[in-house]
């Protein structure tokens, strides 16, 4: 599923001088997590939250590799498996435009899919693979 | 009008007041029962309004929200049986589905942290989006509730009404539904009057409180007669139903078997007992207690560890105890019933 109009980023503040890396976290956090009926982004009616047991899923990738199906639900927000992770990129870019990029096959070639081709809850199994959101960002420079 | 007749006014409306002085009135919230603990639910993000109670009462009983418009939240969530669906060990839903648990009595449900027998749901505000969307209650999706609620003319204006948008959207859906349900407080029962020395027990009642606090009291601890504690009881898992309780949720073994306990209020009317309903009558619970409870199960909560002592005549005092936590007030109140 596409929302292009979610690919760009306009952000208020625009910076002075040289960026010289950028960090953002991939999920939600634990305070969103309990909040109640939230809109936007977070509408439960999105397909990125979970009402049995209530909380948001930080990512989401589903397909068919070599007629595998696969379904990676990766989210959960109480300690020890939550699954938000910070990613930092280092970039040289001044120009005010930065491209990130993000290849789902870096995440599936890390894992052995047709050892474990779903995870559709929280815990130990989800953590794991949100450690993998640290690898799979790129900078488009 | 003369002197008589306006003092007689004055003392009957200052008669009134004095007799419900045990409320507190909280702005954007409803009337708190005194001496209560704090709600755990804020309200600061979805103050309590008449016209969002009203848009959420007419939400609830509105079966136009399940897929084939058969089934409400009041299917399974009557007012008259403490909001719970009576004389159904699992409830029925859409298609006569049968579920898997008993479905809770929806009362006191501000002063919960968690909800669902394996407390999945942390905020009462996103509970309802289970029943909308569960194959076997209402099967619906929260699209399509959406499109049925902005192409009626009549819902568009309540919405606006209650939150200054007629663009209908699964937050205001969800926070209309939680002015209802939060509202459902049941602090009046002959308990809560006896309580407050405005009625007096009989001795049969007064032995059977005496026994309550003896055996039940830490888990069904007053007022609310629940806490937000998981706990097992130590009933054997019923194989038609295989369930393994919070474990569900949070992968703990200790978490095994374990469930939310149920307050008691107003359980006189919401048989049958347990999360998988597998208990008819009161008596049934007492003697499962005293007769079938085997306190070197491992899954056992700990305070259940000691033998339970109750001659035939305790329970039926224990029993005639637990009927005083009937709320009539509650299970009657117009404010609360089909919109009309």
């Amino acid at each position: 599923m596409e929302i292009p109009a979610s690919q760009h980023l306009k952000l208020d503040n625009e910076p002075r001088g040289e960026i010289t890396s950028i960090s953002f976290i991939v999920g939600t956090d634990s305070s969103t997590n309990v909040s109640g009926a939230l809109d936007g982004d977070l509408d439960p009616i999105k397909g990125m939250y979970w009402a049995w047991n209530t909380g948001y899923i930080n990512f989401k990738l589903e397909g068919t590799l070599n007629k595998l199906n696969f379904e990676y639900h990766i989210g959960g927000y109480l300690p020890p498996y939550s699954t938000a992770r910070r990613v930092s990129l280092q970039t040289h870019y001044s120009n005010g435009e930065l491209s990130i990029q993000v290849n789902p096959f870096d995440f599936l070639n890390k894992l052995n899919v047709s050892d474990m081709p779903s995870v559709l809850i929280p815990g130990e199994k989800a953590s794991l693979l949100a450690d993998l959101f640290q690898q799979i960002f790129v900078l488009n420079e | 009008m003369n002197k008589i007749l306006l003092s007689s006014l004055i003392l009957i409306a200052g008669l009134f007041v004095a007799f419900r002085t045990n409320i507190i009135h909280v702005t954007d919230s409803p009337d708190l029962p005194e001496g209560w603990p704090d709600p755990v639910y804020s309200f600061k993000e979805n103050p309590l309004t008449p016209a969002g109670f009203e848009l959420g009462r007419k939400l609830f009983y509105d079966p136009n929200l399940s897929r084939d418009n058969t089934i409400s939240c009041a299917s399974c969530h009557l007012q008259y049986t403490g909001f719970t669906h009576v004389d159904h060990n699992v409830s029925h839903g859409i298609d006569g589905k049968k579920g898997t648990r008993n479905a809770p009595a929806l009362i006191n449900l501000i002063w919960n942290s968690s909800f669902h027998w394996d407390g999945g749901v942390n905020n009462l505000e996103v509970q309802a989006i289970n029943p909308i969307q569960h194959p076997a209650e209402m099967d619906n999706t929260l699209e399509a509730v959406l499109n049925y609620l902005n192409t009626s003319s009549e819902y568009k204006s309540m919405f606006y009404a209650a939150f200054g948008d007629s663009a209908v959207s699964s937050k205001y859906l969800l926070k209309a539904i939680t002015q209802f349900t939060s509202s459902l407080i049941s602090s009046n029962s002959m308990y809560d009057k006896y309580m407050r020395k405005e009625i007096d027990f009989t001795d049969q009642e007064k032995n059977g409180l005496t026994l309550f606090r003896k055996y039940c009291i830490a888990c069904h601890t007053e007022p609310l007669f629940n806490t937000n504690k998981f706990a097992s009881n130590g009933l054997v898992m019923d194989t038609n139903f295989n369930d393994i309780g919070r474990y569900a949720i949070t992968h703990n073994p200790k978490d095994s078997l374990k469930f939310r306990v149920p307050t008691l209020r107003n359980i006189e009317y919401t048989y049958p007992y347990m999360h998988d309903g597998r208990y008819r009558k009161l008596k049934e619970v007492l003697d499962y207690y005293t007769d079938q409870l085997d306190i070197t199960n491992p899954y056992l909560s700990a305070e259940l560890r000691k033998k339970i002592e109750l001659t035939p005549e305790d329970k039926k005092d224990l029993i005639a105890f637990l009927k005083t936590l009937s709320d009539l007030e509650f299970l009657y109140d117009k404010r609360f019933g089909f919109p009309r």
